[in-house]
C-alpha cells in the first residue's frame, strides 16, 4: 500500500473540513419545524389529492397549497421511504424519481403528506393528508381529444395520448395538418392501442382505422343508412365495429342549458372490417325509435345500446333513452331480440354511454334528465348496475356538475370519466379505483406538471380511453398514409 | 474670392449627400409614424383586440407547434402594445427602420449605394400594415430572415460559415417558416455569383440543400408534417387583399441581388451630375411609389368601421355616429353600431331614418358561422341583456380567433351575471396572465365571491336586472326573440325600442300599432319622432287612431307631414323623381322610408 504523502494528508484534511462545514451549513439551513403550531383544518390544496386511492404508477400528484404563507414544506412518507419538498410559492412539485420510489415502496398501503407552512416566524402544521396506493397499476396511457367546449365554430383540435406515469403528452392526430377539419370519436378494441379508429369530417373525411399495423380509411356512409358511422364500439374480436348513425341538430337555449344536441334520426349499424360492408337489423334500426351509443359486452355476445321513442326535436326535453341489450352471433353476424334492461324513461330519466366492465359484472352509464348529449347536462351523473344482482347504485364519484363519458381500464380496476366539476364547462378527467366489492373510490384529476395548469387551460378533455401501451402513430404518419387516400366506400349488406 | 469659395464649399457640404441622408431618413420615418398614428390607429387597435399575449409557459408552448411560431410569438408580444395608437405607430416605425438599416447593410455589400433601394421594402411593409388582416408577426419573420442574411454576409468568407449554416438553418426555419426559403435563395445567389473564395461552391451547394432538406425533416419530425405547406408555411399566400404585394416584398431583395450580382452597377463610375440627377429621380420615385401604394391600400371605410368598433368599446357613442356619417357605403356592421349608438344616445326612435337603413338587418347581426360576425355582433346581445347569446357569441369568437381580451371580458361578465363564478374565475385568470388586462381581471377576482359585490358593481347589477330565467330555444336572429326578452323583462327599454324599430324597418305598421301602447310603460315624456310619424302613417293607411292616451302628435311633425304630403303630391306618379328630390328634405322621416326605400334590399 503506497504511503500517504504530506500533500495527500493536507488534501484529505481540506476535504474533510469541507464536508463537515457543508453538512453544518445544510443542517443550519434545514427547517426546524419541531416547534410548530397545529391547525385544526386541512390545508387547501388544488387539485384535491386527499383521501384518494391512486395507482402505483401514477405521475407525481403535484399540487398547490392555497393557504397564504411565506414558505411551505411537505413531508411525504410511505411504507418505507419518505422525502421532503419545499416551496416558496405554494406549488408542491414532487421529483419524479423520488415519487416513483415512494409509490413503488407503498403499494397496498398509505402515503401521507404532512404539510407545514411558515408564517412570520412560526411554523404551522395541517392535519396530514392521507392517500392509499392501490396494488393494481392503471393502464399506462390515456387517449383523449382536446377541443374547445364550444357551440358551432371550432379551431384547433386533436387526439392526444398522455403517459399516465409521467407528464408526456403526444399528439396522435391534430387538425392543423388536415385542413382544420373535425376529428372525433376515437375508439380502441379492448384497451389495445394497436387497434384503433377515429373519424375525420369535412376535409380529408373518412373513418381512419389502424389495425394489424396498417392504416386505412373508409367511408361508412351508404345509401341505405342515415349517415356515416358516428359513436363507435369495437367488437372484442376486432372484426366488427358497431356504430350509431345519426342525424343531429344543435340548439342553443336562453337559460340553464347552454346547448342541447338532439338526434332527429338514429339507428345502429355494424361495420365488418374483413368484408368492408355494413349491416344492420330492423330491431336496432327502427324508424319509431332512436338507437344510439352501441357498446359491446366484453365477451362480444351482446350489444348494449340506448334507445328512445322517436320524437321531433322541439320535444327535446321529452326524449328519454332506456338501456337495451341485444344478443349477437359473431359467426353469423345475426342479432337476437332486444331486451330493455333499465327503463329509465319510466322515471323521467335518460341513459347514455353504457360501458360494461371487463369482467362483465357491472355496467356503468350516465343518467340525465333527458336527451343523450349528457355533457351539457349539469344534472348528469354516473350510475352503476350490478349485472349479477340487478342492483343499481350511484357511486360516490359524482359531483353537483356534469359527469359524462367514462371507460374502464383493461383489468377493470380503474375507471376514468369526464367531469365538469371544476368550473362547470371545461371537461377534465377523473380517475377512480374500482375495488373488488364494486365500490368506486374518491376520484382525482389527471395530474399535471404545473398544478395551476387547469386554472387557465381553455380546452376540454374529451372521450378518455385507457390503453395499455402507446399508440405508434403520429399526425405526420397518419396524414402521410391517409391524407391523399380516397376513403374506401363500404357496401350495405341488405341480407 | 476666397470667401466666395469657402461659402460655396460650405453650401456644398451642407447640402451634400451625407447631409441629405439623415434628413431624408428622419423625414421618411416621421411620415411613416404619422401615417400610422393618424390614419391607421383604429385597425391597429383592432388587431390588439384579436389576441391576448399571455406571460405563461403554456401560451408560449402553443407557438412551438408550427414553423414560424417564434415569429408569431414575437409578433403577438408587440401587438399587445397596439392598444395605444402612439405605441402602435412607434413599433411599426421601428420595425420599418430596422428593416431599412438591414437592407442598407445588405445593399452596401453589393455596392448599391443610395437610399432608394432600401426604402422600397419599407414602403411595401408599411403598405402591408395598412391592411387590417396583415399581422405584425409576418413583418417580424421578414425581419428575422433578413437579419439572418445580413449575418450571413457579415460572417463573410470565413470557414466557420460551413458549420454555422447547418446549425442555424433549422432555427431559422422554426422561427420564420417559409421565409427561410427566400433567405435560402438570397444566400445561394450570393454564394454562386458574388463569393470569390474557395468556399464559393461548397456554400452554393449546401445552402439550397439546407433550404430544402431542413423544412422536409423538421416539419416531419418536430411539426408532424406541418399544415402540408412545408416550404411555404407561415407565408400568407392565400388569396386575399395583400398577397401580390407580399410576394413583391419577399422577392424584391432576391431580385435586386440577382440583378446587382450579374450587372455589378456599383462598380461603374457615375459622373457627379448624373449622380445627383439619379438621386433626385430616386426621391421622386420613392414619393410617387409611396403615394401609389398607400392610395391603393388605404381602405378608408374599413378604417372608419374599425374606428366605430373602437368607439363602441369605449362607449364613445357620439364619435360612433360621427364616423357613421363619414362612411361612404355603410354595411350592416357599420349600421348595427350606428343603431346601437343611436339607442345609447337616446335617439334610436328619433333619428333612426337619418341613417341609410334597409330593413332590420342593420339593427343586429344575424348569426353566421363566421368569427367576424360573432366578434362584432356579440355587443348588441350583451347590451340588450340577452346573457346566454352574448356568452355564446363571445365564446364562438374566442374559439375561432383564439383567446382575446374582448371575448374574455364578455365571457367573464356574463358568467358573473349568471352567478357562474367558477367559470368567470377561469376567464379572469386567463386575462390576469396578460400585461394590460391584469388589473381589470384582478379587481373582479378580488371581490368575485363577495356576496355584496354584484349589487355594488354597476355593470353586473345592470346585467343581473335583465337576466332571463325562462328557457326557450335561441334563434339565429335577435328579432325572433325580442318579444321573449320583453315578456321576461317588460321594463327592458332597449328590447322595446329595438322591437319597435324592427317593426318600423320592416314596414309592419300593424305590428307597430299592436305594441305602441306599451310606450307608456317606459316613461317617455313625449312620443319619439318616428313613432309620431308611424302613428300618422297608420292613421292614414287604416283610418284607425292608435295614439296612446296622454300623448299628442307635436306641431313640428304635423307641419312636416303637411310639407311632405304636398311634395309627394307635386311629383304625382313620378316616384323616382320624388325620391331623388325629396331625399334632402325628407330622407330622415319614416314616411320617406315607408314610401321610397326598398327594405328588402340586402345590406353588404
Amino acid at each position: 500500500m503506497p504511503r500517504k504523502t504530506e500533500s495527500d494528508k493536507y488534501l484529505l484534511l481540506i476535504l474533510r473540513t469541507g464536508v463537515i462545514m457543508l453538512s453544518l451549513f445544510i443542517s443550519a439551513c434545514k427547517d426546524d419545524m419541531s416547534d410548530h403550531k397545529l391547525i385544526g383544518r386541512h390545508a387547501q390544496i388544488f387539485p384535491d389529492y386527499s383521501g384518494i386511492t391512486l395507482p402505483p404508477n401514477i405521475a407525481p400528484l403535484n399540487f398547490r397549497i392555497r393557504d397564504e404563507a411565506e414558505r411551505y414544506i411537505v413531508k411525504v412518507s410511505g411504507n418505507s421511504y419518505s422525502f421532503e419538498v419545499t416551496s416558496g410559492n405554494g406549488k408542491i412539485i414532487f421529483p419524479g424519481s423520488r415519487w416513483r420510489r415512494l409509490l413503488e415502496s407503498s403499494r397496498g398501503s398509505e402515503i401521507v403528506f404532512d404539510i407545514y407552512m411558515l408564517k412570520g416566524e412560526d411554523y404551522f402544521r395541517f392535519p396530514p393528508v392521507r392517500n392509499f396506493v392501490a396494488a393494481e397499476p392503471i393502464d399506462r396511457y390515456v387517449v383523449y381529444r382536446l377541443i374547445d367546449p364550444g357551440f358551432e365554430l371550432w379551431n384547433k383540435m386533436g387526439i392526444y395520448q398522455r403517459c399516465i406515469e409521467d407528464f408526456r403528452e403526444e399528439p396522435v392526430m391534430i387538425n392543423e395538418i388536415s385542413g382544420e377539419n373535425c376529428i372525433n370519436c376515437h375508439s380502441f378494441c379492448r384497451n389495445d392501442s394497436r387497434t384503433m379508429m377515429f373519424h375525420m369530417r369535412q376535409k380529408n373525411a373518412g373513418t381512419v382505422i389502424w389495425k394489424d399495423g396498417v392504416l386505412s380509411k373508409v367511408n361508412t356512409k351508404t345509401d341505405s343508412t342515415i349517415s356515416a358511422g358516428v359513436y363507435p364500439s369495437w367488437h372484442p374480436g376486432g372484426r366488427y365495429i358497431a356504430y350509431s348513425v345519426n342525424s343531429i341538430i344543435q340548439t342553443f337555449h336562453s337559460a340553464r342549458l347552454r346547448t342541447e344536441v338532439t338526434d332527429t334520426l338514429s339507428d345502429l349499424i355494424v361495420y365488418d372490417s374483413e368484408k368492408n360492408v355494413v349491416f344492420t337489423d330492423p330491431r336496432i334500426s327502427s324508424s319509431g325509435s332512436f338507437e344510439t351509443f352501441p357498446s359491446w359486452s366484453p365477451d362480444g355476445k351482446y350489444l348494449w345500446y340506448c334507445s328512445a321513442l322517436a320524437r321531433p326535436y322541439t320535444q327535446f326535453n321529452k326524449i328519454r333513452y332506456d338501456l337495451m341489450r341485444v344478443s349477437f352471433d359473431e359467426s353469423t353476424g345475426c342479432f337476437g331480440i332486444p331486451d330493455t334492461i333499465i327503463r329509465a324513461s319510466a322515471q323521467d330519466k335518460s341513459i347514455s354511454f353504457p360501458r360494461v366492465s371487463p369482467d362483465g359484472k357491472y355496467i356503468l352509464y350516465t343518467l340525465s334528465d333527458f336527451g343523450n348529449f349528457s355533457i351539457w347536462h349539469k344534472e348528469s351523473d354516473l350510475y352503476l348496475a350490478n349485472l349479477e344482482t340487478g342492483e343499481i347504485s350511484k357511486p360516490e364519484i359524482n359531483s353537483d356538475d356534469t359527469e359524462s363519458y367514462h371507460s374502464w381500464s383493461s383489468d377493470g380496476k380503474w375507471i376514468v370519466f369526464s367531469s365538469r366539476r371544476d368550473d362547470g364547462l371545461f371537461t377534465r378527467f377523473y380517475f377512480s379505483y374500482f375495488d373488488t366489492n364494486g365500490k368506486a373510490h374518491k376520484p382525482f384529476v389527471l395530474p399535471q406538471k404545473d398544478p395551476d395548469f387547469y386554472l387557465t387551460f381553455l380546452k376540454s378533455y374529451n372521450v378518455p380511453e385507457l390503453v395499455t401501451s402507446p399508440i405508434e402513430l403520429n399526425p405526420g404518419k397518419i396524414m402521410k398514409s391517409t391524407g391523399k387516400m380516397v376513403p374506401e366506400k363500404v357496401n350495405f349488406l341488405s341480407e | 474670392m476666397a470667401i466666395l469659395i469657402r461659402v460655396k464649399n460650405y453650401m456644398r457640404k451642407a447640402f451634400s449627400y451625407s447631409f441629405l441622408r439623415p434628413v431624408s431618413g428622419t423625414l421618411f420615418f416621421t411620415c411613416i409614424f404619422l401615417y400610422f398614428f393618424f390614419f391607421k390607429r383604429n385597425h391597429l387597435a383592432f388587431q390588439e383586440q384579436l389576441q391576448l399575449f399571455r406571460f405563461s409557459n403554456e401560451y408560449f408552448r402553443e407557438f412551438l407547434s408550427r414553423p414560424g411560431g417564434l415569429s408569431e410569438y414575437a409578433g403577438a408580444f408587440l401587438t399587445q402594445f397596439y392598444f395605444s395608437p402612439f405605441t402602435a405607430a412607434l413599433i411599426i416605425t421601428l420595425l420599418c427602420a430596422a428593416i431599412f438599416l438591414l437592407f442598407q447593410k445588405i445593399f452596401s455589400a453589393y455596392s448599391l449605394k443610395g437610399h432608394f433601394w432600401s426604402y422600397i421594402p419599407v414602403i411595401l411593409i408599411a403598405a402591408l400594415h395598412s391592411d387590417y388582416s396583415y399581422s405584425t408577426s409576418l413583418t417580424v419573420a421578414f425581419l428575422f430572415s433578413t437579419m439572418y442574411f445580413a449575418l450571413y454576409l457579415i460572417t463573410g468568407e470565413r470557414k466557420m460559415q460551413l458549420c454555422l449554416l447547418p446549425l442555424t438553418w433549422p432555427l431559422l426555419y422554426i422561427a420564420t417558416g417559409g421565409y427561410s426559403l427566400v433567405t435560402g435563395i438570397m444566400c445561394t445567389i450570393h454564394a454562386a455569383l458574388v463569393r470569390e473564395d474557395k468556399l464559393k461552391w461548397p456554400v452554393a451547394i449546401i445552402v439550397p440543400a439546407l433550404a430544402i432538406f431542413v423544412p422536409l425533416t423538421v416539419s416531419n419530425t418536430v411539426f408532424y408534417g406541418g399544415d402540408g405547406r412545408i416550404f411555404t408555411s407561415f407565408l400568407p399566400l392565400q388569396p386575399g387583399t395583400f398577397r401580390e404585394l407580399f410576394l413583391v416584398l419577399i422577392f424584391y431583395a432576391p431580385a435586386v441581388l440577382l440583378v446587382s450580382a450579374l450587372f455589378k452597377p456599383g462598380e461603374k463610375t457615375i459622373p457627379a451630375g448624373l449622380k445627383y440627377a439619379l438621386n433626385g429621380a430616386a426621391l421622386i420615385l420613392v414619393v410617387a411609389f409611396s403615394v401609389y401604394v398607400f392610395r391603393s391600400f388605404r381602405d378608408k371605410n374599413t378604417e372608419l368601421l374599425l374606428g366605430m368598433d373602437r368607439d363602441v368599446q369605449r362607449s364613445d357613442w357620439g364619435s360612433v355616429l360621427e364616423k357613421s356619417g363619414q362612411i361612404v357605403e355603410p354595411n350592416r356592421m357599420a349600421l348595427h353600431y350606428t343603431n346601437l349608438a343611436l339607442f345609447k344616445t337616446g335617439h334610436l326612435c328619433d333619428r333612426l331614418f337619418h341613417y341609410p337603413q334597409s330593413g332590420k338587418a342593420g339593427l343586429w347581426l344575424d348569426w353566421q358561422q363566421d368569427w367576424l360576425i360573432a366578434f362584432f355582433g356579440c355587443g348588441t346581445y350583451y347590451q340588450i341583456g340577452y346573457n346566454s347569446e352574448a356568452y355564446r357569441w363571445a365564446y364562438e369568437a374566442m374559439v375561432a380567433k383564439g383567446p382575446n381580451p374582448r371575448s374574455l371580458k364578455i365571457l367573464a361578465l356574463t358568467c358573473i351575471a349568471d352567478n357562474d363564478l367558477r367559470l368567470a374565475e377561469k376567464y379572469l385568470n386567463v386575462l390576469r396572465e396578460s400585461a394590460f388586462y391584469r388589473e381589470w381581471a384582478e379587481q373582479y377576482l378580488l371581490k368575485l365571491y363577495d356576496p355584496a359585490f354584484p349589487d355594488e358593481d354597476r355593470e353586473i347589477s345592470a346585467r343581473r336586472a335583465l337576466l332571463i330565467r325562462s328557457s326557450f330555444i335561441n334563434s339565429n336572429n335577435l328579432g325572433g326573440r325580442l318579444q321573449h326578452l320583453l315578456r321576461e323583462h317588460p321594463d327592458n327599454r332597449m328590447a322595446y325600442e329595438y322591437f319597435m324599430a324592427s317593426l318600423l324597418l320592416e314596414k309592419d305598421l300593424d305590428g307597430f300599432a299592436a305594441s305602441i301602447d306599451r310606450v307608456k310603460d317606459f316613461g317617455y315624456k313625449s312620443l319619439p319622432v318616428h313613432f309620431e310619424e308611424a302613428i300618422v302613417a297608420y292613421r292614414s293607411y287604416s283610418g284607425k287612431e292608435i295614439l296612446p292616451s296622454g300623448y299628442t302628435i307635436s306641431q313640428q311633425t304635423m307641419n312636416r307631414l303637411e310639407a311632405y304630403a304636398s311634395a309627394v303630391y307635386s311629383y304625382g306618379t313620378n316616384n323616382s323623381a320624388a325620391a331623388r328630390k325629396m331625399y334632402a328634405k325628407f330622407g330622415g322621416t319614416y314616411w320617406y322610408y315607408l314610401k321610397f326605400t326598398d327594405h328588402q334590399k340586402p345590406l353588404n
